[in-house]
């Protein structure tokens, strides 16, 4: 009986380990149909009250909104980061599916689109839109909210990337802003002797590790092409890749990021170490420019990506930074709730864009709403620099690999992979091997 | 008699019932759940699939998920071999304290109440590599060789995050242990003194003895603690760089809710539910065997 007790006492204890999980249980994504006359959109957003100033105009707006359309309840649920992806999965599984939610492009759609929660925007959203049309947008743009060629959300705001100098690190140490690779690596080798590290770039979650892979692989003309392909062929192994990932090596080898990349990844981590003046460059993007203070800001001076020796395209003709979130509609509300679906997306995606657009907060990809911003008014003095330095060399946006990943577990691994090539864990052989083993893999799955 | 045992029949089915129900509803049936979706492919937006033990095949194949076990196991003999002792040393020295016994209780509880996410945060400033003050301190001792890239270097990182799940469960061990020896009797310990025992004698030879049955209890406890450690590992690094300072619990996370692979995730938590009941029986074992010793 002891032995007994004993026995169920510890298989009990145990049993509560995997509890965790199952709470999750299936059911088909189904949509509010509002709460008698009224119809409630609920929102998953970044938008929670004191959290930055784009929060509180969205919420502002958002009580406005109500009162004007008293028929149309707006639930907004704030969830912080990366998340929102585990909190939209589990309401999905839980059959709570909310009606629309902030989400990472191209790749991080696909299981959703794929499983019918997402559908075509063209005719249900743009056609009917009195703000936003699908002209508006670039190509580059409606391709980051695509599956398939079908318009599968709206996309939201643009990130701007920047590589730039410290002017006064530089100055000291009496050198040129780098323009090559090779007067890069010295640099790096002049600021190491001084006890600076060269570069912020560290890799924490493939933050913003993944973004300067990237950006090594489009100085290749085959470079483009192959992340403009990575969705379909999933090919790590071709000459720009690996070549990318062998400079990644290199930079590690050579000192040019900083000792602790785990510590230092991440974007405010990122930001803070350049701010700091620990390091002496900095490669961030518009989302963390609200980490640089005014006299850095003033000190820093951008500069193209320094060109890899057989490079086949300016750097300053390009930079990463194409739509960077975009608003994932649930198809089943735009069929339910059509008319309140149209008049919220035009509020968040119109209304509220202008609005952060103009006082700085973010660079829309809509050119309607962009045209309308003045430069010269803006409040942010990081953004108009970068923008100023974006329209003096008509930089276009590069493609990205991370996003033509096909789905969220390749993405995943892909950003795990990078934190250990910068780390040192794996050089840059077994991150090509990785890589491709994982795409195969996933290949093998999809059948 | 037959009264009695009618009254306790109801006793019985109104106190055990209602419980047992919750129990049945909230953690058997989850349990057979969970074993189900380890069998399915299922990414919780489209129904699961059907796929047989395919998850934990696909696991056992999955060079991560060994350094991941490699890991846990690493963790728990750490956590074992570094809490438990150091519980007990520190619970009696907290218990011969004469003054100020109730503020160094609360020192030592101290770790417990503070938020493990709060704690792993303190020490990813501590061990920042670049500016943290341990690397701080060794340069200023003249110990540069001994520099590391704490939360980077893929030999250290492992060890790194151990240090606050350590710090934590040091707290809660010596707590535990510290009402443990406050139970041995007090005419034991004062007899042992009038007979010139020193300190160090009336602890291993009367403390450690009769609290052994506490000790087991930290131990269980301890153990089931580090299968469900999370919130060290991924405060701090996220369980990377890759898997390197993850744990099963982390690898569970990631495989299910970044990856948005609910079925393998649930094999790994079917994977740690064995664990966990394979510990339990046999430190349960053990405590059994050692009190037949005895």
């Amino acid at each position: 009986m002891k032995k007994r007790k004993r026995m169920l006492s510890a298989a009990l204890a145990a049993a509560m380990c995997v509890s965790l999980l199952a709470g999750c249980g299936a059911g088909g994504g189904s949509a509010d149909s509002g709460d008698g006359e009224k119809v409630t959109i609920k929102i998953l957003s970044h938008w929670s009250e004191g959290a930055n100033e784009e929060s509180d105009i969205a919420l502002q707006m958002f009580d406005d909104f109500m009162e004007e359309n008293p028929d149309i309840i707006i639930e907004n649920e704030a969830v912080m980061g990366d998340e929102i992806r585990d909190v939209v999965a589990t309401r999905i599984a839980a059959g709570e599916t909310p009606d629309i939610w902030q989400f990472g492009c191209r790749g991080s759609l696909v299981d959703f689109y794929n499983s019918g929660i997402l559908g075509d925007l063209s005719s249900s959203y743009f056609a009917k839109s009195g703000k936003v049309s699908l002209d508006n947008y670039t190509q580059a743009t409606l391709d980051g909210v695509s599956v398939d060629d079908v318009v599968c959300a709206v996309p939201k705001y643009k990130a701007v990337g920047v590589f730039m100098c410290n002017s006064e690190l530089f100055e000291k140490y009496n050198l040129d802003y780098p323009e090559t690779w090779e007067e890069f690596l010295h640099c790096g080798e002049v600021f190491r002797e001084n006890g600076i590290t060269p570069t912020n770039i560290g890799s924490k979650g493939g933050n913003p590790s993944h973004f300067w892979h990237s950006e090594l692989i489009n100085q290749y003309n085959a470079g483009v092409t192959d992340i403009e392909n990575l969705s379909t062929n999933l090919d790590f192994t071709s000459e720009a890749f690996v070549k990318a990932a062998e400079r990644c090596q290199e930079m590690r080898d050579k000192g040019m990021f900083s000792d602790d990349v785990t510590a230092t990844g991440d974007w405010d981590p990122s930001i803070a170490y350049y701010n700091e003046g620990l390091s002496a460059m900095c490669y961030t993007f518009s989302f963390a420019f609200e980490g640089i203070s005014d006299e850095m800001v003033e000190k820093s001076v951008i500069i193209p990506v320094p060109e890899l020796p057989d490079a086949e395209r300016d750097t300053s003709t390009f930079m990463q930074g194409t739509v960077n979130e975009c608003y994932a509609v649930n198809q089943e509300s735009m069929e339910k709730k059509e008319e309140a679906m149209i008049k919220v997306l035009d509020l968040i995606s119109h209304d509220l864009i202008l609005e952060c657009a103009k006082k700085g907060l973010l660079v829309s990809v809509d050119s309607s709403i962009q045209d309308q911003v003045d430069l010269s008014r803006l409040e942010s003095p990081m953004l108009k620099k970068a923008l100023e330095y974006h329209e003096e060399h008509q930089t276009e946006a590069s493609p990205m690999v991370w996003q033509n990943l096909p789905a969220a577990s390749l993405q995943a691994d892909y950003q795990s992979y990078l934190d250990e090539l910068w780390s040192g864990a794996i050089n840059a052989d077994e991150f090509t091997e990785k890589c491709q083993k994982m795409c195969d893999d996933y290949k093998s799955q999809q059948g | 008699m037959s009264h009695l045992r009618k009254h306790k029949g109801k006793a019985f089915l109104g106190f055990v019932v209602p419980t047992l129900i919750l129990y049945t509803v909230f953690v058997i049936v989850s349990i057979a759940i969970s074993f189900y979706y380890s069998l399915t492919d299922w990414n919780a937006i489209t129904p699961p699939v059907f796929a047989g033990f395919k998850n934990y095949r696909n696991l056992l194949r999955d060079t991560d998920f060994w350094i991941v076990i490699m890991n846990t196991i690493k963790q728990l003999a750490v956590v074992l071999l570094t809490s438990v002792p150091l519980g007990l040393v520190f619970s009696y020295l907290i218990f011969r304290t004469r003054k100020m016994f109730k503020v160094y209780r609360f020192v030592a509880f101290l770790p417990v109440i503070l938020s493990a996410s709060a704690v792993s945060l303190m020490f990813t400033l501590v061990f920042n590599g670049d500016f943290g003050p341990v690397n701080s301190v060794l340069s200023f001792l003249g110990l540069e060789e001994l520099r590391q890239n704490w939360l980077s270097d893929p030999n250290i990182v492992l060890f790194t995050v151990m240090v606050p799940m350590v710090y934590q469960s040091t707290a809660i061990t010596t707590i535990i242990s510290l009402a443990g020896i406050q139970m041995v009797p007090d005419d034991v310990l004062e007899s042992a003194m009038i007979d010139g025992a020193s300190s160090v004698r009336m602890f291993v030879n009367i403390v450690v003895p009769m609290v052994k049955n506490i000790t087991f209890t930290n131990i269980i406890l301890m153990t089931s603690n580090v299968f469900k450690s999370f919130e060290h590992s991924y405060v701090m690094t996220w369980g990377g760089p890759g898997v390197r300072s993850s744990y099963l619990s982390v690898y569970l996370y990631q495989e299910s809710f970044q990856k948005l692979n609910f079925g393998k995730g649930s094999a790994v938590a079917i994977i740690v539910l064995s664990f966990a009941l394979l510990f339990s029986v046999l430190f349960n074992g053990v405590r059994r065997f050692r009190n037949r010793e005895d």
